[in-house]
């Protein structure tokens, strides 16, 4: 499209840039000062309710990899956010879609969308939980009713980790749905009549118009969803505390329990440097191609 | 191990009346010498706070103090109280706490020492107060010498108490008069009748013979499960210092439980927490609460609130195979931050909050249960619990022996005693799901909790 | 034809009822839940029918004797306070700064915008500690103010990359016009892009409200009594004796509605008609 040589003369006009920067980089730069210490903590054999902390290098990390509940628990939440995406991501998209369509119930059924996104985290997986119960919830009288038999969501470490996607699920799709319906009603209209009049059929304007123009939009949904649920905390805790028998113990969990419940603060702070730098490489990996997809509009 | 606080104890002074004369006596301290002053204060979501709350006014009034009251549930309580401790900031004076925590905290040098406050006759007046008046074993929970795996009881005093709970049977009568059953005495009794007692009901309703909590958490151990356990004889960390909970006595203790969780309980007792069991008992879906928390009886006995109301019974727990009964406890105290900058007020409070007259208030008013000896005897207390059973008095009755006989805090006090127990708990339920061997799950348990607790 | 459109019609409509059942079921449960007794709550089998009680909703206003203290509509107010000026905060240091990585060539732009979206992927309890100790030193602990500080770490990053996103999207063409008319860039934005991007900024505003909004581990560190947020509210439900879901489902229904409200007000901007008004001046 000839953008870039746009652009350049297009800020030539602006003699600084940067000014439109600033104010957010103010706000921003405060938080570094705690991530710094934190990284130096998670050098030490810092415990909480000890004030002396002994530099001990490498120590807490070679721990960690050496240790089988650890790779488990990577384990775990790597599957967890694949899992998360893999279901997310396409139902996202499919109910953007639908909301797409102009009807009478359109704008009802956006409100409609929002609402599981207005319930905390932490509650909605207290309230799951209850729904789940196998012996006590509604979920599983609801299934009796058409006889299927019941389930043990999440009393089994079988079962476990998948009904916590569910609910993850059920309190994520709508932030996935809601970005890529903006994106879709971003469309410029040119775009479309020009299609239309150039005779595509509904699945070439799909094709061509629609989803590339779509790409940078799902890229950043993902890029959010992926390092959100990497780092998923609450809704887990609150349905099952990481268990049964550890089968949910996401890594989040496992440095908060460090660090929390146990003070073991500096091998609480390596998880999550591991953590952080699962997040990053990821990140830089999505934002890379969300970079190109852009620049090809 | 020695230094651990084998009983609760309870000391019943005949004079019933004698404790209420104290109330009267003339105060020596001037309690408006803190005039001005506002206390933070941050409590746990307890019925103790929702009885104390309408009585702070009057404190305030009394003193001058104002008080900045904050309530959490227990999980934030306790993480928010870690945050300001250990930054030092002394932004919270005053904080409701337990054993377990202080262990920690007063490793830290966290919490003030309130020994100096309660001899200062400027600040304490020491006969209201009446420190005798205490369960001495409650009481003695708040004192610790800061040694790793002894000297509970001894040393400073760290914290104050407020209330405890016991682990006790609560039992269906109405379903064991039904089967023409008795309330278990041992925990073999208990797996038989729990079996019986797992049926479809009339109505085709399936009703199952235990629930009790059960996941893996440290509450299982030191509360709970833990009970079943001491009254194997078994034990935490041994007579030669050695962590002990891969014993023959433990073992069997786990076997059994497990098993009677295995023919008793939904499969599902495995994700139980303690809300779980409590609900599951007062829907009336369930027979028996095995060991656990005394604190639910106010909620069964409501009938607002409850399925089973006046058809509980309440019971000592069963005893192990040699006759031992020993029941876990848990203990809510107040402590004082040591970086606050405001300690004597604090102190002010501390000793309002905890005083006779205070105390008989909150219990009235559902803070369950009391740690002094005049609330025991308290005629209004006496009567609110009294329809609590299968016959009039059981419940009071259940306590008092509980008191005097049974309940203790078994566990010797150390600052990673949650780590370790977490992972206890652990083992337990490997070998509830992986129907594995429970000999070698302890075993290899016990291995890590004493590199935990640098035993090894 | 005629099939055809009714066919996709029911096939439309078919889609609302499975989306709206999955979505609204867990929701009329809390519903329902709020009017229940303890007794009708933990009942087995559940029930669908019984005696409603609006208990549980005096409670959290303080109203009976039993939630004494617990004013439910104080943690409202907070948490509006904080996230509406939150969100308002990052909207204002966002679209200058989206635009400027948008639009204009700057040396460490990759660098500068990738820092501020990894903000956005620190685990909490990663800076929650130290940011404890600087906030009661600075005296923002329980203040609106440091709320709203701490807040752009959810909500900045958010609209900052979404709204970069959308900016990028804008024809370079529509801005080339306004500057033959003499515009200077601040006006470009204002006049010409932002105009095109708002499903963006209405998008954007909406997530980042709700991401804010239900945060909990910042509002019960950095918050005391004076500024907690529902969050904290609700949690408070949980006894130490007992969960009291009836107040909980009460607390969740009064919590929901400012969303709502804020939803269905920036939903407006969703629709496209607006957009192409804009993009056709």
């Amino acid at each position: 499209m000839g953008g870039l040589a746009h652009k350049k003369r297009l800020s030539s006009l602006c003699a600084s840039p940067y000014l439109f920067v600033i104010p957010a980089l103010v706000l921003v730069i405060g938080i570094f000062v705690p991530f710094l210490s934190a990284v130096w903590t998670s050098f030490t054999d810092s415990k909480l309710y000890i004030a002396e902390t002994n530099f001990i290098g490498l120590k807490n990390y070679i721990d960690l990899f050496r240790s089988g509940q650890f790779q488990q628990s990577l384990k775990i939440t790597v599957f967890y956010s694949l899992l998360s995406l893999a279901v997310q991501l396409p139902l996202g998209l499919g109910v953007a879609f639908l909301l797409n369509i102009p009807s009478r119930m359109q704008r009802f059924m956006r409100v409609v969308l929002v609402l599981p996104l207005l319930i905390p985290p932490v509650v909605a997986g207290l309230i799951w939980r209850t729904m789940m119960h196998p012996t006590n919830g509604i979920l599983n009288h609801l299934l009796g009713l058409i006889r299927i038999a019941p389930l043990p969501w999440l009393s089994s470490p079988k079962t476990a980790l998948i009904s916590v996607v569910l609910i993850d699920t059920w309190v994520f799709t709508p932030f996935v749905a809601l970005l890529l319906l903006a994106g879709l009603q971003s469309i410029p209209a040119e775009l479309k009549e020009a299609a239309s009049i150039d005779g595509a059929g509904v699945l070439d304007r799909l094709l061509w118009i629609t989803i590339p123009w779509l790409t940078p939009h799902i890229l950043l949904v993902t890029i959010f969803r992926a390092a959100d649920s990497l780092k998923s905390f609450d809704i887990v805790y609150q349905a099952t505390r990481g268990g049964p028998l550890n089968a949910t113990r996401l890594l989040h969990i496992m440095a908060y329990e460090e660090a929390i419940r146990w003070a073991g603060f500096g091998k609480s702070m390596a998880i999550i440097m591991v953590l952080w730098i699962m997040c990053y490489a990821i990140t830089n990996i999505l934002v890379n191609r969300w970079k190109r997809a852009v620049e090809v509009m | 191990m020695k230094n651990r606080i084998t009983s609760l104890g309870l000391v019943l002074s005949l004079v019933v009346a004698l404790s209420f004369c104290s109330i009267v006596s003339a105060d020596s301290v001037n309690w408006r010498q803190e005039e001005g002053t506002a206390l933070n204060v941050l409590f746990v979501a307890h019925p103790f706070v929702d009885a104390v709350r309408p009585l702070i006014p009057e404190f305030e009034a009394k003193t001058g103090i104002k008080i900045n009251l904050e309530v959490q549930s227990e999980v934030p309580a306790f993480e928010k109280i870690l945050m300001d401790l250990q930054s030092r900031r002394g932004t919270i004076d005053v904080f409701m706490t337990s054993p377990l925590q202080v262990w920690q905290y007063a490793t830290g040098g966290w919490v003030e020492a309130l020994d100096g406050y309660l001899a200062d006759p400027q600040l304490t007046d020491l006969q209201a107060y009446d420190l005798d008046d205490f369960s001495p074993g409650v009481l003695a929970a708040g004192r610790w010498n800061l040694q790793p795996l002894g000297g509970v009881g001894e040393g400073n005093t760290w914290a104050l108490p407020i209330n405890y709970e016991t682990y006790i049977t609560a039992y269906r009568y109405d379903l064991f008069q039904k089967f023409g059953l008795k309330a278990p005495t041992t925990y073999d009794e208990l797996a038989e009748v729990a079996k019986q007692l797992t049926f479809v009901a009339e109505d085709g309703k399936q009703i199952y013979g235990v629930t009790t909590r059960f996941d893996k958490y440290w509450d299982l151990p030191f509360l709970t499960y833990g009970t079943m356990v001491f009254s194997f004889d078994g034990e935490f960390i041994d007579d030669e210092g050695r962590v002990a909970i891969d014993s023959p006595e433990v073992v069997a203790a786990t076997e059994l439980f497990i098993s009677i969780l295995q023919e008793s309980a939904p499969a599902s007792i495995g994700s139980n927490t303690w809300y779980d069991a409590m609900q599951q008992f007062a829907s009336g879906q369930y027979a028996i609460a095995m060991n656990e928390a005394d604190l639910f009886a106010p909620v069964y006995e409501d009938p607002s609130q409850s399925m089973v109301a006046g058809l509980v019974g309440y019971a000592v727990p069963p005893a192990g195979p040699n006759g031992t009964i020993k029941a876990n406890s848990w203990i809510w105290q107040v402590a004082m931050n040591s970086a606050s900058k405001n300690k004597n007020a604090a102190w002010l409070f501390m000793q309002w909050l905890t005083s006779k007259e205070v105390m008989a208030e909150t219990h009235l008013n559902g803070n369950m249960n009391p740690v002094r000896s005049s609330a025991w005897e308290d005629p209004r207390l006496v009567e609110m619990v009294e329809s609590w059973g299968e016959y009039p008095g059981q419940y009071a009755e259940v306590q008092v022996t509980m008191l005097e006989n049974y309940s203790g805090l078994w566990f010797p006090p150390h600052p990673e005693l949650t780590r370790a127990l977490d992972r206890w708990a652990e083992a337990v339920q490997q070998s509830f799901f992986e129907g594995g061997n429970v000999e070698r799950n302890l075993q290899k348990a016990a291995q890590d909790i004493a590199t935990m607790l640098g035993l090894d | 034809m005629a099939t055809k459109k009714t066919l996709q019609g029911v096939l439309l409509y078919l889609g609302y009822l499975v989306m709206f059942l999955f979505i609204v079921f867990p929701l009329y449960w809390i519903v329902t839940m709020s009017f229940k007794e303890f007794r009708d709550i933990i009942a087995y089998p559940p029930r669908f029918l019984f005696k409603p009680t609006l208990a549980n909703y005096r409670a959290i206003l303080g109203l009976a004797g039993d939630g004494a203290g617990f004013a439910f509509l104080g943690y409202l107010k907070n948490s509006i306070i904080v996230s509406s000026l939150s969100v308002a905060l990052s909207a204002l240091v966002s679209i200058p700064a989206a635009y400027a990585f948008a639009r204009f060539p700057m040396r460490l732009k990759d660098n500068l915008s990738f820092t501020i979206l990894s903000l956005r992927f620190a685990p909490e309890i990663l800076i929650i500690i130290p940011l404890y100790a600087v906030f009661s030193k600075l005296n923002l602990y329980d203040t609106y103010l440091g709320l709203i500080l701490v807040h752009q770490l959810i909500t900045l990053p958010l609209t900052i990359w979404i709204l970069r996103g959308f900016f990028a999207e804008v024809p370079v063409e529509i801005e080339e016009s306004a500057k033959v008319d003499g515009c200077g860039p601040w006006r470009i934005l204002t006049r010409i892009s932002l105009p095109v991007i708002l499903p963006g900024v209405a998008g954007a505003m909406i997530v980042s409200f709700v991401f804010s909004w239900n945060n909990l581990l910042f509002g019960l560190v950095l918050s005391g009594p004076k500024t907690q947020p529902v969050t904290v509210g609700i949690l408070q439900t949980m006894h130490f004796d007992q969960i009291n879901w009836g107040w909980m489902a009460a607390a969740i229904v009064f919590s929901i509605i400012p969303g709502i409200l804020v939803s269905g007000y920036f939903g407006k901007y969703l629709v496209k008609g607006l957009t192409e008004g804009a993009v056709k001046q």
